[in-house]
């Protein structure tokens, strides 16, 4: 088993895709990215729907797509397990059916099939909804269905097309639990596609970041925590990411008229600055002490995320600091309210770019 | 000054409403009226009525079967695969819908007539001949139905979820597997709609029959066309033979829609 190796490459009229795939067997690469971003149209193209228009998969030691060799293997011959953002469960069929639809498409005698399937739901713990229709279950039940179905089928990969994003918040946990369990026991290679950074830091052992048709860094969770490339990565990530020209620790920042020191001295040149929210601390006064960093600045919005607020200032534009409620009141940050910053250097990242 | 006492609808709608619904009431009054109640069984066992309501059943519902059977397939072709020249054939398919029923058994008649593009060969090979027989009244049925089980199938496959199909293809399914596992069965109301409207549209049928398949009594005489002849000749005969047409378009229309009574 050599996993799955792909170039995909997809051209429309105002979008074109041009992304390299490869994710070894027993591993999960998860392919982030913004909305539009090509995601959805990578995931068409692995599974058949559409064709490539140039590049190559190759799954195993079968190659799915080549469009110069004139190769096209049809989907319901690709043999990947598909979880898709809606489950897209057979609505006429019940539970057992759905999941027993793969065996039977294999050729197994319904009997087989059913006897296949109920393995499947008993190991999912789905046997009280075996008999139930589709539009009878909660739709974490029914992602869990569409899960323990792509299963069924003995697929050779595993595509997990944004598995939890249609689900509430009370659902993706026994869900994400779900997934966390079958990608660790699935043989095969597993692709996850997500916007979600907290299923993708949770599920992924690398992540490929997609923006704009293209991949834009690849690399470990901790590696894209610690160093992201891009403005999207960063705020994925939960860090602020800014750049600037830096000279022994003094960043001169693009944006605004802010200048930032780090700790670290080792750079020179273009930099790329990381802040974690959470190291930014607000004051009504200019701060006392001597913290190395500390402006004026305003509030340019709030917005609770979890235990925390999010505060987003105005200058450097976006930057964003996580407080605490207490002190959201204590401060009386409003939308536009006068606020003074402060960082320690120390908590200031500093990379070269 | 008057008091309101709910919204209402103006004069100037509720006018030509009323008149636009006594306008389909009236004449189906008249023929209720008109009907010799008493002498009703006698009638309905004359032999003209009694051929006329067999060879309609059997053509119509025979021309329903085959538009199902060529017409569905056809209908997901224009639905699920792109090809060049797809709103020409999807326009092509509809023109039996607008055409006048004469000129379409005008055509068929060009076509499949004896001395017809198709006819003339088939006869000379198999002494066959299409018009003035059952598969003449059959086949035009089929000519002015089959766009109604098309445009009603296709409508409903469009609207369809095509993502639960391809997720019946990463499964393993067959695209024939997938058609008749998920697609068909997904569609069920709008293939029993289509059928039903195919049938009535055929049991309907008057111009394109008696222009291809003329006008025979027991071969080729539909109830239309026997209301039409009977009108002519024994005036009793023809009010019974739209009575039975009436009640089936009302059968139909019940199966059709289901639910009668409420607001909606």
């Amino acid at each position: 088993m050599s996993g799955l190796r792909g170039r995909l490459v997809i051209r429309r009229h105002d979008f074109d895709l041009d992304v390299d795939l490869d994710v070894e067997p027993g591993s999960t690469l998860a392919l982030l990215g913004p909305n539009g971003a090509g995601k959805s149209t990578a995931v068409d193209a692995l599974t058949g729907i559409v064709g490539l228009d140039d590049g190559r998969i190759r799954l195993g030691g079968r190659v799915l797509d080549d469009p110069a060799a004139g190769v096209f293997v049809p989907s319901h011959q690709r043999r990947m397990g598909v979880v898709f953002q809606r489950h897209h469960l057979i609505p006429h069929l019940r539970v057992r059916d759905n999941v027993a639809f793969g065996p039977q498409a294999a050729g197994r005698r319904r009997r087989a099939a059913r006897a296949a399937a109920d393995d499947w739901i008993h190991r999912f713990e789905l046997s009280e909804l075996a008999d139930r229709r589709p539009s009878e279950l909660s739709g974490g039940q029914a992602q869990r269905v569409a899960i323990a179905r792509a299963l069924a089928s003995d697929p050779e990969m595993l595509v997990l097309d944004e598995p939890m994003s249609a689900l509430d918040v009370a659902s993706r946990a026994g869900v994400r639990r779900d997934l966390a369990a079958i990608l660790g026991d699935f043989p095969g290679p597993r692709l996850l596609i997500s916007h979600d950074p907290t299923d993708v830091f949770l599920l992924a052992d690398r992540i490929a970041v997609v923006e704009d048709g293209r991949i834009t860094q690849t690399g470990t969770p901790a590696e894209l925590r610690r160093r992201p490339a891009t403005s999207y990565v960063a705020a994925l990530a939960g860090r602020n990411l800014l750049r600037g020209s830096c000279v022994a620790g003094r960043i001169d920042l693009d944006d605004d008229d802010v200048t930032i020191t780090s700790a670290n001295t080792s750079v020179s040149g273009r930099a790329l600055v990381v802040i974690p929210p959470q190291a930014i601390a607000l004051h009504s006064d200019r701060p006392h002490g001597s913290p190395r960093n500390a402006w004026r600045t305003r509030v340019a919005g709030i917005e609770p995320l979890g235990d925390v607020v999010r505060v987003t200032l105005q200058a450097p534009d976006g930057l964003q600091a996580d407080v605490t409620p207490g002190a959201i009141a204590t401060l009386s940050l409003t939308p536009g309210a006068d606020v003074w910053v402060s960082i320690k250097a120390t908590e200031v990242e500093v990379w070269p770019a | 000054m008057s008091r309101r006492i709910g919204p209402r609808a103006p004069a100037l709608v509720v006018v030509p409403a009323a008149i636009a619904f006594s306008l389909i009431v009236a004449p189906l009054a008249g023929l209720a009226l008109a009907v010799p109640w008493r002498r009703l069984p006698d009638l309905l066992g004359a032999p003209i009525v009694v051929e006329a309501l067999r060879l309609s059943l059997v053509t119509s519902l025979s021309a329903a079967l085959i538009c199902l059977v060529i017409g569905v397939p056809l209908a997901w072709l224009l639905a699920r695969v792109p090809f060049p020249g797809r709103t020409l054939v999807r326009a092509v398919v509809t023109l039996p819908m607008v055409l006048p029923p004469v000129v379409g058994g005008a055509a068929l008649l060009f076509a499949f007539g004896r001395r017809g593009v198709f006819g003339e060969p088939l006869a000379d090979a198999t002494g066959f001949v299409l018009p003035f027989s059952i598969w003449a009244v059959i086949l035009a049925n089929v000519f002015v139905a089959l766009p109604f089980l098309i445009v009603t199938v296709e409508g409903a496959l469009v609207s369809a979820d095509e993502r639960v199909e391809h997720a019946a293809a990463s499964l393993g399914a067959t695209p024939m597997r997938v058609i008749t596992r998920v697609t068909l069965p997904s569609i069920g109301p709008s293939l029993r709609a289509g059928l039903l409207l195919a049938w009535a549209r055929a049991l309907g049928e008057f111009g394109a029959t008696v222009t291809f398949a003329g006008n025979l009594q027991g071969r080729t005489q539909t109830l239309p066309l026997a209301v039409f002849v009977a009108l002519e000749s024994d005036r009793d005969a023809a009010l019974v033979i739209s009575l039975v047409l009436v009640v089936i378009s009302l059968v139909l229309l019940v199966a059709l829609r289901g639910r009668w009574w409420g607001a909606r």
